[in-house]
């Protein structure tokens, strides 16, 4: 009797799931059909040459929607700007960002501009948990505007940033054995890094040194050793390889490795009391409310995070996907993979980070900066 | 008593229209600036980026020094149109045509050219000059206060001037100058005792419009100086409105004190020119030939080759490289050259949208831009509506105003008013940007081509019972046919290689080909910059020289 019963029960489960499966499948089929009638999607994203065309070719290619890019060519911030502005006017002209997941909290600073993900992600292949490298996705919960339960970003890679670069026709790589070595006087003027007054990598790193080093540390390093900033990924590497400067702060892997590739001098360098800084890069992905193309916008996000769309990714943003199941590590540089068994005192995409010390950080960074 | 009341009575019924009209025009031209102005209202805000902060005091002084360009220029300009006008050079025909096309290029893709041969690291000039045994480190530097003005004075200051008082020396009597001549003063002398003092107040005009234009530029600024931490106002404004979260406040502040010093300058200037002598045709009959030279004038024309050669054939030369480099200034790499960039840029279906949207603003801005300035040129030189003087100010007034000003007025106005939302993310606020950015320009052409029709003319049609539109479109607008296409060639261009006005209004799906340029550029994608840069300079020289060939232009070619 009792086996009886298990086995009905186990048949009712197995059918529920079965049917549950169905369901997410059918509402993926659907969601694709929808996506497909709008033809277009909208996505912000870094501006890295050749992501834009790969992700397209492939997106178009797997689902008959055309991708119309928005380079972030000033980073984040002006994007940001320009989204609030959109959602007062009720005129958002974007479907997606990509890019780094806590500008989530941005957006949403003023009021609602991104939408529940757990609404948008309804691909089964995404959806389950066991496809994930740490048995989950990777949710940014949460927004000014929403409750704690509020899916605000997907976030889809993790990395060890690009803190420290050296150009080894100026600089010994091994000279460099501590961050306090970047305080040599010969250094002033020589040092160049992402922006830390705006969102991006910059800004991170700065935070990262901060709670290493402590204020002084940083004010030395910025603004005793004339620290230029750059808002461009793509610049500020170019401008270490070519001799402008000669150490630069917080460059990413997509920036670095086309010049490293040809050749130029560009050298990692760990200083032995900072061991790097774990975050997901530009691998957070988040619908902007209000976009114009809003299943289109959906499709794109579920396929962002398949095998498929993260093959993409991890390859053109060299960025490691939290998926199991994507191939062609080789894609990410050495130096940006997570060492096992190192400790990396910072993940800065996680929410007790960010709302926790990076806020505390980012209130004194601003005063520091703009003295 | 009855002739009062009709006289009050006709004098109500001008007023209405004439407001009517300027208020129409005011709304167009002059809300935006509205906007900023009101939007910039903030004492703190005031005091934290004009007193607090020391990096607008750098970027004001900045934006000073390198508008100071403008008395050098202007004199150089005066030479060189000087010597084109009044003597015979040869080859004088293809030198104009050739200052004329350095003047219409866009500056971006030669600023692109000379940080090739002008980069402290990596550019060619330096690399050569340090080849010889004197000669320690590098010798130029494109991303510094001198190399920004190197550029502006080769690819436009200088040009610009050029054409600008070429007209007032071709106009001037020759008497002066022959008498000077035939006395025995040299060429030299004739230039510096009769030319420049019968000259002055058309070279202070060049050097103001010069100095508030120098003060206005944006993206050469933005490209080699934001890089180094060189800023001017214009940059430090756009990256106000770029921060996170963005400081509209303070960037219309800032904005608001600067626009009060430009119309400041510019009132001051026109006030300056009023009621002063400045004639240089009398009414004794006028002798406007040319001078007599000996061999000299196969130095000159030789040295006039030689500055076409280095500051505008040479720049555009290492564009064309530039856009085959495998990394943009890396010429020591394996491989420095491929065809990657144009493959990439021509397969890119955002390339031929911005192309498309280009196309579209700058024939939209043209055949719209034209009818408005000509319209408000008629109403102002021949219509009998009272406030003719204001409106001739309201529509001189967009002169004065930055384009990311501009920028930054239009974009506040349509996402703060609901009415106005539509028009977010469509090109016809492109082509409505650049049509208050020219209108200053087509109705000054307009108007002194609308004086020379005579009234005459519109009285005989008004006689036989046409109606004022009818005359308009009729009489007067196939009779300054040549100036109206002149006016709508200028705008096409203007409309195609303008940055700073359209960069803030700019969304996916309506950038054109020069914020698109300017994107690649300041992104580090310099090679993607070179390649469009190129196809904007081919697509703006065909539009220029197909406006030559249909003898098109505000002066005339000497003839050689």
């Amino acid at each position: 009797m009792i086996a009886r019963l298990i086995l009905i029960g186990t048949a009712v489960l197995g059918g529920m799931q079965v049917a549950a499966d169905e369901d997410a499948a059918s509402r993926w089929a659907e969601l694709k059909r929808a996506g497909a009638a709008e033809g277009r999607v909208v996505v912000a994203g870094p501006a890295f040459p050749g992501l834009r065309d790969a992700l397209a070719r492939a997106f178009e290619e797997d689902t008959g929607i055309s991708l119309e890019w928005r380079p972030l060519t000033g980073g984040p911030g002006p994007f940001t700007a320009q989204l609030v502005r959109e959602l007062e006017a009720g005129a958002v002209q974007t479907d997606v960002y990509i890019g780094g997941s806590t500008i989530c909290y941005s957006m949403n600073r003023e009021r609602p501009g991104t939408v529940d993900l757990r609404k948008v992600l309804v691909d089964p292949s995404v959806t389950d948990p066991s496809v994930w490298r740490h048995g989950e996705l990777s949710i940014l919960y949460g927004s000014p505007s929403h409750d704690d339960d509020f899916w605000c970003a997907l976030n889809t890679a993790e990395w060890v940033m690009g803190d420290l670069f050296v150009n080894s026709r100026y600089v010994d790589p091994d000279s460099i054995r501590s961050w306090h070595d970047l305080l040599d006087p010969e250094y002033r003027g020589r040092i160049a890094a992402h922006d830390p007054r705006h969102p991006g990598a910059g800004r991170y790193t700065a935070a990262y040194l901060y709670e290493l080093f402590g204020e002084e540390f940083v004010r030395r390093l910025y603004v005793g050793q004339e620290v230029a900033n750059y808002r461009s990924y793509g610049e500020l590497p170019t401008d270490v390889a070519r001799g402008r400067y000669w150490i630069g702060i917080a460059m990413v892997q997509a920036g670095v490795e086309p010049l490293a590739k040809r050749g130029l001098p560009l050298v990692r360098v760990f200083p032995e009391d900072g061991p790097g800084l774990l975050t997901g890069g530009f691998g957070g992905i988040m619908k902007l409310r209000g976009g114009p193309n809003p299943n289109a916008g959906a499709v794109f996000i579920n396929w962002w995070a398949s095998r498929r769309g993260q093959e993409v990714a991890q390859c053109e943003l060299m960025e490691l996907s939290l998926r199991n199941d994507v191939g062609r590590a080789d894609c990410v540089p050495e130096w940006a993979r997570p060492v096992e068994g190192r400790d990396y005192p910072i993940h800065s995409y996680s929410p007790e980070h960010y709302f926790g010390a990076f806020r505390d950080y980012m209130d004194r960074l601003s005063a520091i900066f703009e003295n | 008593m009855t002739a009062g009341v009709a006289h009050d009575a006709d004098h109500r019924r001008g007023v209405l229209p004439s407001l009517l009209v300027l208020g129409l025009v005011s709304v167009v031209a002059l809300i935006p600036v509205i906007v900023v102005v009101v939007g910039g209202l903030d004492v703190s805000a005031w005091r934290s980026v004009l007193i607090d902060s020391t990096e607008t005091h750098r970027a004001l002084i900045n934006s000073v020094l390198l508008a100071l360009r403008a008395p050098f220029a202007a004199f150089i300009g005066l030479v060189i149109a000087w010597l084109l006008v009044r003597w015979p050079i040869p080859g004088r025909g293809v030198l104009e045509v050739s200052f004329w096309i350095a003047f219409m290029m866009p500056l971006l893709p030669l600023t692109l050219g000379w940080s090739l041969l002008l980069d402290e690291y990596d550019g060619l000039v330096n690399q050569a000059l340090m080849m010889l045994p004197f000669v320690e480190g590098p010798v130029f530097d494109i991303n510094s206060l001198r190399g920004i003005t190197w550029v502006h004075m080769t690819a436009s200051t200088v040009p610009v001037m050029i054409i600008m008082l070429a007209p007032a020396i071709r106009q001037m009597d020759r008497a002066q100058e022959e008498a000077a001549r035939m006395s025995g003063a040299s060429p030299a002398q004739v230039f510096r005792q009769v030319t420049l003092p019968l000259l002055v107040a058309a070279l202070a005009t060049g050097t103001m419009l010069g100095f508030i234009r120098g003060l206005e530029a944006f993206e050469v600024e933005q490209v080699l100086g934001a890089p180094v931490g060189l800023h001017v106002y214009t940059t430090r404004v756009f990256d106000l409105v770029n921060w996170e979260p963005p400081r509209f406040t303070e960037a219309m502040a800032l904005s608001t004190a600067v626009l009060i010093a430009l119309v400041g300058l510019a009132a001051a200037h026109r006030r300056g020119l009023r009621g002063r002598d400045h004639a240089t045709i009398s009414g004794r009959g006028m002798s406007t030939g040319e001078l007599t030279l000996g061999r000299g004038r196969y130095l000159i024309s030789a040295v006039l080759f030689a500055i076409i050669a280095v500051t505008v054939m040479l720049p555009a030369a290492f564009l064309v490289l530039g856009s085959f480099m495998t990394l943009f200034g890396f010429f020591g790499i394996d491989d420095p050259f491929t065809f990657e960039h144009w493959r990439m840029v021509l397969g890119d279906s955002n390339f031929l949208i911005a192309l498309r949207n280009s196309l579209v603003i700058g024939l939209g801005a043209g055949f719209f831009g034209t009818l408005v300035c000509a319209t408000l040129a008629y109403v102002i030189v021949r219509s009998a509506l009272r406030y003719r003087a204001a409106l001739d100010f309201v529509a001189w007034l967009p002169w004065c105003v930055p384009g990311i000003l501009l920028g930054v007025g239009l974009l506040s106005l349509v996402l703060s008013s609901p009415l106005l939302g539509f028009f977010y993310g469509s090109l016809g606020l492109l082509v409505f940007a650049v049509v208050i950015s020219q209108l200053p320009l087509g109705v000054n052409l307009l108007k002194s081509s609308v004086s020379q029709v005579s009234g005459e003319l519109e009285a005989a049609a008004s006689v036989c019972g046409a109606g004022k539109v009818r005359v308009f479109f009729e009489i007067v607008l196939p009779l300054i046919r040549p100036m109206l296409v002149s006016v709508f060639v200028l705008i096409v261009i203007a409309g195609l290689r303008d940055i700073s006005t359209t960069v803030l209004l700019a969304q996916p799906t309506t950038l054109p080909l020069s914020v698109l340029l300017f994107e690649y550029a300041i992104s580090g994608a310099k090679e993607s910059a070179a390649v469009v840069g190129l196809i904007v300079t081919l697509i703006i020289l065909a539009v220029a020289l197909l406006a030559r060939r249909a003898g098109l232009m505000i002066d005339k070619p000497a003839t050689s």
